[in-house]
């Protein structure tokens, strides 16, 4: 036992502190937001590797592309 | 060959097979739901007298755990995963008490309410603190008029049954100095009548099954209380 054990003290502020909350709701919750977070990072990553495959395949496609050639110039 | 030395008739393996392969998630959610349901009730009731909040408690409880879950293959290794989810919801707290505060600054502001709020007594608002969380002998007020880092130490020594090493990891800062905010914090809180030293309470609530002394209280995170 230490030399700030106070158990009376102790006491009240557990009194003031309340209730055990419910666990089951909470795990719940906890759950339902661990699920939302997990859909939310899913959803940022496929959205993110389908933008780039759009402009990965729209910059292949272009006619533009590194293999212009430079036309011989009209004398 | 011997069948007792077949490995694929040893009993773990037996239930393995009937119950199919045992997947890294399978491991995550029974290690954490044991965490939870070892210390949720106590961090919330801890936290509960530093935000002066059950709901704002919970809420930060449970996003650290969100976030545990979320880490929890690096964070099965650390020595003390307690620690670390208890520092977060800390924090969770401290953001979550300085967004509301500048939310209602910002209303304050929009309703042209400020000269009101800054004559707001601050008795009334301990008043009604105590009116929402249910205490009855202004224990909660008492608290809300320390300072937070002092609050946070009482809190958790008393309700949390951490030792003050403990402490000290948790917030980060010397055991020298938990000691000391547990002494201010003890002296102000007995510094009111309801709380003074060797007052008989004939009017105390009965105590909670949570409300053993904290040397009582099993082991934190398996090391005993010095």
């Amino acid at each position: 036992m230490s030399d700030f054990d106070d158990l009376d003290l102790s006491r009240r502020l557990r009194a003031a502190a309340g209730d055990d909350p419910d666990l089951a709701s909470a795990h719940a919750a906890v759950g339902r937001r661990v699920r939302r977070v997990r859909r939310t990072r899913a959803a940022v990553l496929s959205s993110t590797a389908v933008v780039l495959l759009v402009v990965g395949t729209v910059a292949a496609m272009s006619p533009n592309g590194t293999d212009r050639r430079v036309g011989v110039a009209d004398a | 060959m011997d069948p007792r030395l077949d490995p694929l008739d040893q009993p773990s393996v037996v239930v393995a097979l009937q119950t199919g392969p045992r997947r890294a998630g399978d491991t995550e959610a029974t290690e954490l739901d044991a965490l939870f349901r070892l210390h949720y009730g106590r961090l919330v009731r801890a936290l509960t007298l530093v935000a002066g909040d059950r709901e704002l408690a919970a809420d930060a409880v449970q996003e650290a755990f969100v976030k545990a879950h979320l880490r929890w293959r690096r964070l099965q290794h650390y020595d003390d995963p307690v620690g670390w989810i208890r520092r977060v919801a800390i924090n969770c707290l401290g953001d979550g008490h300085r967004r509301r505060g500048r939310k209602e600054q910002a209303l304050e502001r929009l309703h042209g309410d400020a000269t009101r709020g800054a004559q707001t007594d601050t008795d009334s608002t301990h008043e009604a603190m105590s009116r929402r969380t249910g205490d009855t002998d202004g224990v909660m007020a008492l608290l809300q008029a320390l300072p937070r880092q002092q609050r946070i130490c009482v809190a958790l020594f008393h309700v949390d049954g951490l030792s003050v090493a403990e402490v000290a990891d948790a917030l980060g800062i010397s055991e020298g100095a938990v000691k000391f905010h547990l002494h201010q914090g003890r002296e102000r809180l007995r510094s009111t009548p309801g709380l003074r030293a060797g007052r008989t309470t004939p009017d105390l609530p009965p105590p909670h099954p949570h409300d053993l002394p904290p040397h009582d209280l099993p082991p934190h995170d398996g090391g005993p209380r010095p």
